[in-house]
């Protein structure tokens, strides 16, 4: 079914039976794509609607931080513990680098999280990887002498899986790890791009990949623009390659807009609530 | 179970305050906090709840699909728990921690639900002995803060409730099989019947008193405690007790009585969201349809009887036809072609015997 969540002015004016009713499915999304428009709705540098907030937990015990984010029906929840001392297993394993911050990374995704549902709970390999993969971008980015020897678990749980899961995990574990206060060197901000009728798209969706189409997910630390991920699956012609990353570099720097504004919006509250605080105290 | 260290100051003070009947946070020895319910947060589920109570959060959500019932039940449908504690909890679910606290709480959903009254497992049934729905319930927990099976049992219901079951509009045979065709029609399901479907409610046992709805600081204060399936009548589907402590006879018929009182009570609260949850479900398909449209045609309007062999070959055309309605397939033209395809079974259209 399609969906028409986040669907801007680009969006159909009405819901897909109604109009199409008369046409066979294919024939429409071809004559859709002649015109610029995505089967959902959307233009070609149009990204699905964003929600994301920081602190979704009232967590008092241990100083941990946490984050939602969403995009679309893309949807990923991300807990930090920590910096804390280091549990005795992991410290006889980081003990030769123990300038070193340990970090303890856990994916998992809902069983309800894609169509086609998850039998078990337990980790299977995909997820394993997935870890992986999120550890050692996240490794490459803690500020490791500022809290030497201990120890940050991050978790993030992936609630349900649209298109462009990779990206929300970043962007949630980010979040997540500002809310909790671990210190990064600088915002890893994520995004899916891909390409279609020789038009690239950004922000893909789960309809899209189903397709066949390539994805290209795209990290950069916001600064220093510096590519920290970059992975691509599924045919993409070598012409085409540069529009894809620069449309998902784009859509990075969008990302990024969204995320400071959650940032900001946070820690002006805070800040509001400390100065409130002082007041009190003052009288 | 996700628990914290308290001091024996912290613990004299709440077991004090139970005792005295004012608990730590101001309410009574018998109040509940307030609970959010929030419908169809998961958009590729057939049903899904996210329930929020004080600082336990948990999502739940159904999918139905087409499975075979088992060979000692062949007309009975399927319900399957799946309980997973994500480390976004608690640090103590990491790996492989959570398991023992899923298989718990499994265990004791599933006991409550296995009672004949609980829900028409009857209805679940497509084909007897070859085709049934099996209704997975997938339980995802978020946050744990204190009387977490209360709110998983009480997530389990409205999700049940909410659950909207794909309408079967017919039989396709498969080399002589039947097998059931769904409707493609999105608005076209039907609902479960969960008035008598029980919800459980926890009695941890703090000092000499039985409390309910816990707090996590209450919980591990508590030896052990009594979890009781309650049904709307007030009726109990299942008694489980988790923990060490032991109980006299007689504090445990008078917590039982309790648990009763208090489950009818939750059941009424929790029918009612589910029906405004339903009938908001209605107004958001159309304000205009008329009553009947989500019963439009059932399994057995169709099949008209137990026996599947009465299904007649202009009917399931009538299907077909149904289900292409922009084809140009009219009528005749798609009986002529699933004969020519030998789409039916000879001896199956023949006769009715």
């Amino acid at each position: 079914m399609f969906c028409t969540q986040g669907a801007g002015s680009h969006s159909l004016p009405v819901s897909w039976p109604e109009t199409y009713g008369k046409m066979s499915r294919q024939t429409t999304v071809d004559n859709l794509w002649t015109q610029n428009i995505r089967p959902d709705g959307r233009s070609p540098t149009e990204m699905r609607q964003i929600k994301c907030s920081m602190g979704v937990f009232d967590k008092d015990k241990g100083g941990g931080g946490s984050a939602y984010f969403q995009i679309g029906n893309t949807k990923a929840v991300a807990t930090v513990y920590g910096p804390h001392e280091g549990r005795a297993s992991q410290k006889k394993v980081g003990a030769a680098n123990q300038d070193k911050m340990t970090v303890n990374f856990e994916y998992s995704s809902a069983c309800f999280s894609t169509n086609d549902r998850k039998t078990s709970t337990k980790a299977d390999r995909k997820s394993m990887e997935m870890s992986c993969r999120l550890k050692s971008i996240m490794d490459n980015v803690f500020v490791h002498h500022l809290s030497e020897g201990s120890q940050v678990d991050i978790y993030i749980e992936l609630i349900q899986d649209d298109g462009g899961a990779y990206a929300a995990c970043i962007n949630a574990v980010t979040l997540a790890c500002i809310d909790a206060g671990v210190p990064l060197q600088d915002f890893v901000v994520a995004c899916s791009a891909t390409m279609a009728h020789g038009i690239p798209m950004i922000d893909i969706s789960a309809a899209e990949k189903s397709t066949g189409m390539p994805e290209l997910t795209l990290g950069i630390l916001s600064k220093s623009k510096e590519i920290v991920v970059m992975e691509q699956n599924n045919l993409l012609k070598l012409i085409y390659f540069s529009d894809v990353l620069n449309l998902a570099l784009d859509g990075c720097q969008r990302m990024l807009q969204v995320l400071e504004e959650t940032c900001y919006h946070k820690f002006s509250l805070l800040q509001r609530v400390i100065e409130a605080n002082l007041r009190r105290e003052r009288t | 179970m996700a628990e914290i260290n308290l001091s024996d100051e912290e613990k004299y003070f709440i077991i004090v305050g139970v005792a005295q009947d004012i608990r730590a946070d101001g309410r009574a020895r018998l109040d509940y906090r307030s609970k959010e319910i929030e419908a169809n947060v998961i958009t590729n589920a057939h049903g899904s709840i996210r329930i929020k109570l004080a600082e336990t959060d948990v999502i739940i959500a159904t999918k139905v699909e087409l499975g075979s019932p088992d060979e000692d039940k062949p007309e009975l449908g399927k319900l399957e728990f799946l309980v997973d504690c994500s480390p976004l909890a608690s640090p103590e679910f990491e790996g492989r921690g959570g398991d023992q606290l899923s298989e718990t709480i499994c265990g004791i959903l599933t006991s409550s639900y296995s009672t004949s009254g609980a829900i028409d497992m009857k209805s679940l049934c497509i084909v007897p002995e070859k085709f049934c729905y099996v209704i997975n319930v997938d339980i995802l927990v978020l946050q744990c803060g204190g009387n977490l099976l209360d709110v998983i049992a009480m997530g389990c219901k409205a999700c049940l409730g909410i659950c909207e079951i794909p309408v079967v509009t017919g039989l396709r045979f498969d080399l002589g099989e039947p097998t059931p065709v769904f409707t493609t029609d999105e608005y076209e399901f039907t609902y479960l019947d969960v008035r008598e479907a029980p919800v459980v409610v926890t009695l941890p046992r703090v000092g000499r008193y039985f409390v309910i709805d816990a707090t996590i600081e209450e919980e591990s204060c508590s030896k052990g405690k009594l979890a009781i399936g309650v049904t709307s009548k007030g009726d109990i589907t299942s008694i489980d007790k988790i923990g060490r402590c032991c109980y006299q006879l007689r504090s445990l018929a008078a917590s039982i009585k309790l648990a009763a009182k208090v489950g009818q009570g939750l059941n009424k609260v929790l029918l009612e969201k589910i029906e405004s949850i339903k009938s908001q479900k209605k107004q958001l398909i159309n304000p205009d349809f008329p009553e009947g449209y989500i019963r439009r045609k059932t399994y057995k309007e169709l099949v008209a009887g137990v026996d599947v062999k009465i299904v007649r070959v202009a009917d399931v055309a009538t299907v077909f036809a149904e289900e292409f309605p922009t084809a140009t397939y009219s009528k005749p033209y798609l009986t002529e072609k699933l004969n020519q395809a030998n789409f039916f079974s000879s001896d199956w259209t023949s006769g009715e015997d």
